[in-house]
């Protein structure tokens, strides 16, 4: 078996025209075109690189000598007959067969769709529990900083207003799972997010003057308070950072490209500020708001009322562009939803093993 | 043997362009078991797929009938890697430890971040080799500090400063790269770099002010004259307007970015000298290699991505079609010299520190 390539002498730049083989035991021969003989001897130390697509084949010698080709199918035969393992043959094989290989991406790419579609949910629920509440406090300073530098405006709250406010939030917040003491309300002038409120990871809970003065009574308050307060229990803002971050952590460090990474973790505080909350987190919060009105012997239709109002009004007059139903789509299943909390539901899976089978527990179940 | 193959040095000038023979359809075979392999292996693969990804490119690429060739190894990638991941999770602990703690970890980051760059440089010279003779990267950290940090946060906080820190970069970058002991050189009047910069400035500028005159007279016709108005339909309503404005002027930003940094890298790779006296043109067009960045935008996002590999191709052979040597002498003596004092030199090139960034 003959491999035609070019033969370079040790530190040579120029080559000569080539043909190896292997002689012998296991011995290397170079030899020109005309059977002189440039290198004869045990491939003791030869370093050949691993086959790639068309590339050249370079086989090195120890003493500095190479020898380069064309012909990847020889190189490797070549090697085989020194006892030396070609490398690059499985990737080589793989490239050949890229059919098979491109419908196993598929196959992943696919598998990977339905495991982050079932798992990443789960995943960022986890990973939003578990963060420290040292993180989540720089992080809602850095947003509220960010807020209140573009969005927001200093309160133009009157003292008693502000009072009458902080004695309501008391109420809601001994209902939520860091009972009294662990969430804060603070008073903005929003002008550019019109009539709002958010809450931020660390528990802050941010209500604008317009929310305040669109209010009229105090089950309203509660409502909204009860609410926002559900959006800090469940960690729905980090469960949204992560969800929005989490594709992109998945490429970077599939690619490796870790630079990307630094890159999000500056700009979390961002994301909080802006990402929209989505329909499933807002009906949790509508479920829980619900709840804790009930047991503060308020009614939530009041709260439905206040959407309609916001929603009539968003659009309307100068706050087009923003408000708390801004971002809602369904307002008005919404609004179904909460007027039908007025009555505490009824446990359809409550009783013995007829009930938990009953049609009526299984679309409890599904309504969900 | 070697005297009878060594031609006399003469100082003819000879020019070799660079040629570039990699496809997009065979560079899309590395590219599939690449990305197959790497997702297989949940992302360990990485370093190798970088590895043969440089491998194919170089090896495509020639210079007077040799091609380039990288060597490194991915373990040493992946070391690499693991250092950067260090880094990183310290800053999440920083995190959680208070202020003081998170200001000590920037402090030490940025301390690093030079040393990091500088070895990440040097990896790569060093693995990288064409005929046989490798490159070398040699700077201090001073200079990888004022180039790398200093002047970049000086030119993000100034602006006027960003040719000055391009240019720093450009001379950490080049004057310490050698062709085993032969030194590159990079000159130019930095009035140039300065131009160039300028030139990028007044074209995001026009961009802008003509978008807003467009803008501006969208509204003055739809509100002054509303009776021809109300007969014409605008397909967007206010807020997919200002997504409309966002993406139009997204687009013409990038186009422009593209433009400024290709006749950056012109002036910077047509400046360069290799030991006085090879020299390097580079002449691809900053509007036709724009025009390719954003085609290749389109139709990468058209096909899922895989349009990918096909666009680096139709990317670098332009650009390497554009890039010539000229060489005054005998490029072979010159090669052999740089293979002498390589092997008399040895290669000290692998050590414990010799890890890809």
């Amino acid at each position: 078996m003959i491999v035609a390539g070019r033969y370079f002498p040790p530190s040579e730049a120029r080559s000569i025209a080539a043909f190896a083989s292997v002689v012998g035991k296991r011995q290397l021969r170079f030899e020109t075109e005309d059977a002189y003989v440039l290198f004869e001897g045990p491939p003791r130390g030869l370093r050949s690189t691993p086959r790639l697509a068309s590339l050249t084949r370079r086989i090195e010698l120890a003493n500095g000598a190479r020898f380069e080709t064309e012909d990847n199918d020889g190189a490797d035969a070549l090697l085989w007959k020194l006892w030396r393992l070609p490398r690059g043959r499985m990737t080589a094989r793989l490239e050949k067969g890229w059919p098979a290989v491109a419908l196993l991406l598929l196959l992943i790419a696919a598998g990977g769709y339905l495991f982050a579609d079932r798992a990443a949910p789960m995943a960022t629920e986890h990973l939003a529990k578990v963060t420290l509440i040292t993180m989540a406090h720089p992080m809602s300073e850095q947003a509220l900083l960010a807020l209140d530098r573009y969005a927001l405006t200093p309160t133009g709250l009157s003292a008693a207003d502000q009072a009458r406010a902080n004695v309501l939030f008391e109420r809601a917040e001994a209902q939520g799972r860091l009972g009294a003491g662990g969430y804060r309300l603070v008073f903005r002038g929003g002008w550019r997010i019109g009539p709002n409120a958010f809450a931020l990871p660390d528990g802050t809970i941010v209500m604008t003057d317009s929310l305040w003065a669109t209010m009229q009574d105090e089950d309203e308050a509660l409502g909204v308070f009860a609410h926002e307060i559900s959006h800090v229990d469940h960690a729905h803002q980090l469960q949204r950072v992560y969800q929005i971050s989490l594709w992109p952590a998945a490429v970077a460090t599939l690619t490796g490209d870790i630079s990307r990474m630094s890159e999000m973790a500056a700009n979390l505080p961002g994301l909080i500020a802006q990402a929209p909350v989505p329909d499933d987190f807002e009906r949790q919060a509508d479920d829980d708001a619900g709840r804790m009105m009930r047991a503060l012997g308020a009614k939530p239709s009041r709260l439905a009322a206040l959407l309609e109002r916001l929603d009539r009004a968003a659009c309307r007059g100068k706050d087009c562009l923003g408000g708390w139903v801004s971002d809602h789509a369904d307002v008005a299943a919404r609004v179904a939803r909460l007027k039908a909390e007025d009555v505490a539901p009824v446990n359809a899976c409550a009783g013995d093993w007829r009930a938990t089978l009953s049609l009526a527990c299984l679309r409890s179940i599904a309504s969900r | 043997m070697n005297a009878v193959w060594r031609a006399p040095e003469t100082d003819v000038a000879t020019t070799h362009a660079v040629e570039f023979r990699g496809t997009g359809r065979e560079y899309f075979r590395v590219w599939l078991v690449n990305v197959t392999l790497t997702l297989l292996t949940l992302g360990l693969y990485g370093p190798w797929a970088k590895v043969r990804t440089r491998r194919y490119f170089y090896g495509v690429t020639s210079l007077a009938g040799h091609s380039f060739d990288y060597h490194a190894a991915p373990m040493r990638i992946l070391l690499g890697r693991i250092v950067i991941a260090g880094v990183l999770f310290a800053g999440l602990v920083s995190l959680q430890l208070g202020r003081w703690a998170v200001a000590m970890w920037a402090i030490a980051a940025i301390a690093v971040f030079p040393l990091l760059v500088r070895q990440a440089i040097r990896f790569n010279a060093r693995n990288t080799s064409w005929r046989g003779v490798r490159f070398n990267f040699h700077a201090r950290y001073r200079e990888a500090l004022f180039a790398c940090v200093l002047l970049p946060l000086a030119g993000l906080l100034t602006l006027f400063l960003l040719p000055a820190a391009r240019g720093a970069w450009d001379r950490f970058r080049v004057n310490h790269l050698s062709f085993d002991g032969r030194l590159f050189r990079v000159e130019y009047s930095p009035a140039r770099m300065f131009a160039i910069f300028a030139t990028g400035f007044v074209l995001i500028v026009g961009v802008l002010v003509a978008m807003i005159g467009a803008t501006m007279g969208v509204l003055v016709f739809t509100t002054r004259m509303h009776d021809v108005a109300r007969h014409v339909i605008i397909p967007v309503d206010p807020t997919s307007f200002t997504q409309v404005f966002t993406l139009l002027f997204g687009t013409c930003a990038f186009f422009i970015a593209m433009f400024v940094m290709q006749m950056a890298n012109n002036l910077t790779l047509s400046n360069t000298t290799i030991e006085g006296r090879h020299r390097i043109v580079s002449k691809p067009s900053p509007a036709r290699v724009a025009l390719i960045l954003l085609g290749n935008a389109v139709l990468i996002a058209l096909t899922l991505g895989l349009f990918w590999p096909f666009a680096k191709v139709r990317l670098a052979r332009y650009r390497m079609s554009q890039i010539s040597v000229i060489a005054q002498g005998d490029l072979d003596a010159f090669t052999a010299e740089a293979l002498e004092m390589q092997s008399t030199m040895g290669r000290e090139l692998s050590g414990l520190l010799e890890i890809g960034l």
